[in-house]
C-alpha cells in the first residue's frame, strides 16, 4: 500500500469516510481561491467538527509527514489557504460553536468555523448591547482567521487590528498536545492576554504554521445606541489626507478611513475605470459616528462638522458630508452598503481578487498613493487605494485592491505584476505588509532584521518539527 | 420602456453614475415616470465641481459629458442634496429650497425635481 493510501485509511478508519473527501471535485474546489495564485491541489479534504477530529488529523499527518493546510472561509486574499500539494486540508467550518459569552467581561469563546454573520445574530439575540467589529468582508468569514492574520474591523480606528482583541486561545501542536494561552492558561476566564508571558503569539500571524487554534477568546465592545455613517469628498488626495488625519485626533469616531476614486465609480458598476474626469472628487473620506444617547452623537457630529467647516474656511474644497442611509435610500442596489457584513459585489464579481495591504506610517499617505496610483495605471488597473487610521492614528493602513477576472491568464498577470512592484514600494516607504502571501515572505527575507529571522525558523522548528503545518507560509519555509 | 444611457460609461464622471441611478430608480415606478416624460428638455447640471448634460424625451434620457450643448435649464447644487432629493429628505418642492438651484425653465426642470424625488 502506497503512503497516501495508508494515510489515507487511516483518516477515514478514524474519522469515518464521510468526514474524508478525496472526490476529484471537491480537491479542485479547494485547490484555488480569489487571488492570481496558481492552482495546488491537495490530496484530501478532511472536516473537522471537534477538537478530537483536529486531534486525529493532526496525529496522523505528523506520523506520515502530511502538509495540513487549515481553512475556514478561504476567503483571505494572501493565498493563505492554497494546500500543499498532495497535502490535506483541514476545513474547520463545522467547528462553529460559540463556546462562552461573558457579558460582564466582553468577551466570547469561539470554535474557529464561528462567522462573523452568526456572531451577529447570536449578538443580537443574547447580547445587543455588545458588538464585535466587522471587516469588510462577506458574512461567512471567520472570526477566528481574521484575528489571527491580524485584520481589521469596522472599530480598528478606536481598538487596533483584529489580533490585539484575542483574549487567549486554546491550540493544538502538530503532536497533538493542546496548550492554552492568555489568563485561560490559569484562570477559567478568559478575559486577557495579560499578565502572563503571552504564548498566544506564536500562533498570531503564523499563517496555520505553528499550530492549529481550535478555541480563541475575542473582546466585544459596547453597541452604540445611535450612529451615522457619512461620506465626504475632497479633489485631491492630499487634501483628504489632511483632514483625515484632523479627525483622527478628535478620537470621537468609532471608523475612520479614506478611498481613492475608483471605489466610488466600480460601486457603481463601472469595470476598472481608468480615466478620473478632473472636476470629480480624487478622495472619498469615510466616518463612522457612533454615540450612546442622541446627545452624544449630535455633540460629536458637531465636532466632525466643525473640522470639515475650518478646512473649508482654510481654502479646502470638502464636499458633503453625504450619510450613507441616505445614499442607500436613493439607490437601492447599493443596499448592500446598509450594515456590516458586507459583501461588495464589484469586488468579487470578475473572480479575481488579490492586494498588496500593509500597515504602516499613515505621514506617508500621500506618497504611497500617488506613486502606487502610478504604478495601478500602467498596468492598466483602477489605482483603488484604502487607507484607515488605526488605534486613533498610531499607524494606518494602505492597501492596494486589484480585481482581476480569475479566467484570463494576462490579467491574472497583470495582477502579479502590479503586487509585485507595489510590494517593492510600500517596503521602501516602511510600511508592512499583513496576511502576507509566501512570494511576498520570500521577497522581504533578504530586508527583514537576520536575529527576527533565525528566531522565526527556531519556533517553528520547535512547534512543528515536522514541518506539516502549512508548508511555505509566514516565512517558515527556510533560509 | 424608458432607456438610460451614458455614453462611453467607463470615462462617466461620479455625477453622471448618480444621475443614472436616480433615474433608473425614478422610472421603475409608473407615477414618477410620467412625471419624467413630463420633463423633457436638455439640461446642465453641477453637483460641485463636477457637470454633466443630461436630455430628457419621451423614451428615454442620455446623460453625458457638458461640453457646451444647448441647453433649457441649468441645476445645481451640493453632491449631498442630489442625493437627499433622491431619498425625497430634501423638501416636498425641493428645486425651491434653494439647496438646488435653477437657472432656465423652472417648470420643465421642477418636474424633473420632483420625478427623481424618492
Amino acid at each position: 500500500m502506497s503512503a497516501r493510501k495508508t494515510w489515507l485509511s487511516t483518516l477515514k478508519k478514524k474519522l469515518g469516510e464521510h468526514l474524508v473527501s478525496t472526490e476529484d471535485s471537491t480537491l479542485e474546489q479547494y485547490a484555488t481561491d480569489y487571488t492570481e495564485a496558481e492552482p495546488s491541489k491537495p490530496a484530501a479534504v478532511v472536516y473537522a467538527h471537534s477538537a478530537e477530529h483536529v486531534k486525529t488529523v493532526l496525529e496522523t499527518a505528523n506520523q506520515h509527514r502530511v502538509p495540513v493546510t487549515p481553512i475556514v472561509a478561504g476567503t483571505n486574499v494572501g493565498g493563505l489557504a492554497l494546500p500543499a500539494p498532495g497535502g490535506i486540508v483541514l476545513d474547520l467550518k463545522g467547528m462553529n460553536r460559540i463556546v462562552e459569552l461573558n457579558r460582564s467581561e466582553m468577551y466570547v469563546v469561539l470554535e474557529p468555523g464561528v462567522t462573523f454573520g452568526q456572531l451577529k445574530e447570536y449578538l443580537q439575540q443574547h447580547a445587543p448591547d455588545l458588538t464585535i467589529a466587522y471587516p469588510l468582508a462577506p458574512p461567512n468569514v471567520s472570526i477566528m482567521a481574521n484575528c489571527l492574520l491580524d485584520g481589521l474591523g469596522n472599530l480598528s480606528f478606536m481598538h487596533g487590528s483584529m489580533g490585539e482583541w484575542i483574549g487567549g486561545l486554546e491550540v493544538m501542536l502538530p503532536s497533538g498536545k493542546v496548550v492554552r494561552t492568555g489568563a485561560a492558561a490559569l484562570s477559567k476566564y478568559w478575559f486577557a492576554r495579560a499578565p502572563l508571558p503571552d504564548l498566544t503569539g506564536l500562533f498570531l500571524n503564523w499563517q496555520g504554521t505553528t499550530g492549529i487554534v481550535t478555541k480563541l477568546s475575542v473582546q466585544l465592545w459596547p453597541e452604540p445606541t445611535a450612529r451615522k455613517r457619512l461620506f465626504a469628498f475632497t479633489y485631491s488626495v492630499e487634501e483628504g489626507f489632511q483632514i483625515l488625519r484632523s479627525l483622527a485626533r478628535r478620537f470621537i469616531f468609532f471608523d475612520l478611513g479614506g478611498l481613492t476614486w475608483p471605489a466610488g465609480k466600480m460601486l457603481f458598476g463601472v469595470d476598472n475605470p481608468l480615466v478620473r474626469d478632473p472636476s470629480e472628487p480624487e478622495f472619498f473620506l469615510y466616518a463612522d459616528i457612533g454615540g450612546f444617547s442622541k446627545g452624544d452623537l449630535n455633540e460629536r457630529l458637531k465636532i466632525y462638522n466643525r473640522v470639515l467647516k475650518d478646512f473649508r474656511k482654510s481654502g479646502v474644497e470638502v464636499e458633503g458630508p453625504v450619510d450613507v442611509d441616505e445614499i442607500v435610500k436613493a439607490v437601492p442596489d447599493f443596499a448592500s452598503l446598509a450594515d456590516f457584513p458586507m459583501t461588495l459585489e464589484f469586488l468579487l464579481e470578475k473572480g479575481g481578487l488579490t492586494w498588496i495591504g500593509t500597515y504602516g506610517p499613515s505621514s506617508l499617505w500621500e506618497n504611497g498613493v500617488r506613486r502606487g496610483s502610478e504604478i495601478m495605471l500602467a498596468h492598466g488597473i483602477a489605482p483603488t487605494v484604502v487607507t484607515r487610521p488605526m488605534k486613533g492614528g498610531h499607524y494606518g493602513v494602505l492597501r492596494f485592491i486589484t480585481v482581476f477576472d480569475k479566467k484570463n491568464e494576462d490579467e491574472k498577470t497583470r495582477a502579479r505584476k502590479v503586487n509585485e512592484e507595489l510590494l517593492e514600494l510600500v517596503l521602501e516607504l516602511g510600511f508592512v505588509p499583513y496576511k502576507m502571501p509566501p512570494w511576498a515572505w520570500a521577497r522581504i527575507k533578504n530586508r527583514i532584521d537576520p536575529g527576527f529571522l533565525e528566531l522565526l525558523y527556531k519556533l517553528k522548528e520547535l512547534l512543528d518539527p515536522n514541518a506539516i503545518l502549512n508548508p511555505g507560509k509566514s516565512g517558515t519555509a527556510g533560509p | 420602456m424608458f432607456n438610460i444611457e451614458i455614453p462611453s460609461r467607463e470615462r462617466a464622471n461620479l455625477l453622471q453614475l448618480i444621475l443614472e441611478a436616480l433615474l433608473k430608480k425614478a422610472a421603475r415606478d409608473s407615477r414618477r415616470l410620467n412625471k419624467l416624460k413630463n420633463a423633457e428638455g436638455r439640461y446642465r447640471i453641477r453637483a460641485g465641481r463636477m457637470e454633466c448634460y443630461l436630455e430628457i424625451r419621451p423614451e428615454g434620457a442620455v446623460i453625458d459629458r457638458y461640453t457646451g450643448q444647448e441647453i433649457d435649464a441649468f441645476i445645481r447644487g451640493t453632491i449631498d442634496a442630489f442625493f437627499r432629493l433622491g431619498t425625497g429628505s430634501l423638501s416636498p418642492v425641493p428645486l425651491l429650497t434653494g439647496r438646488l438651484k435653477i437657472k432656465g425653465k423652472f417648470r420643465a426642470a421642477a418636474n424633473l425635481g420632483l420625478a427623481l424625488r424618492g
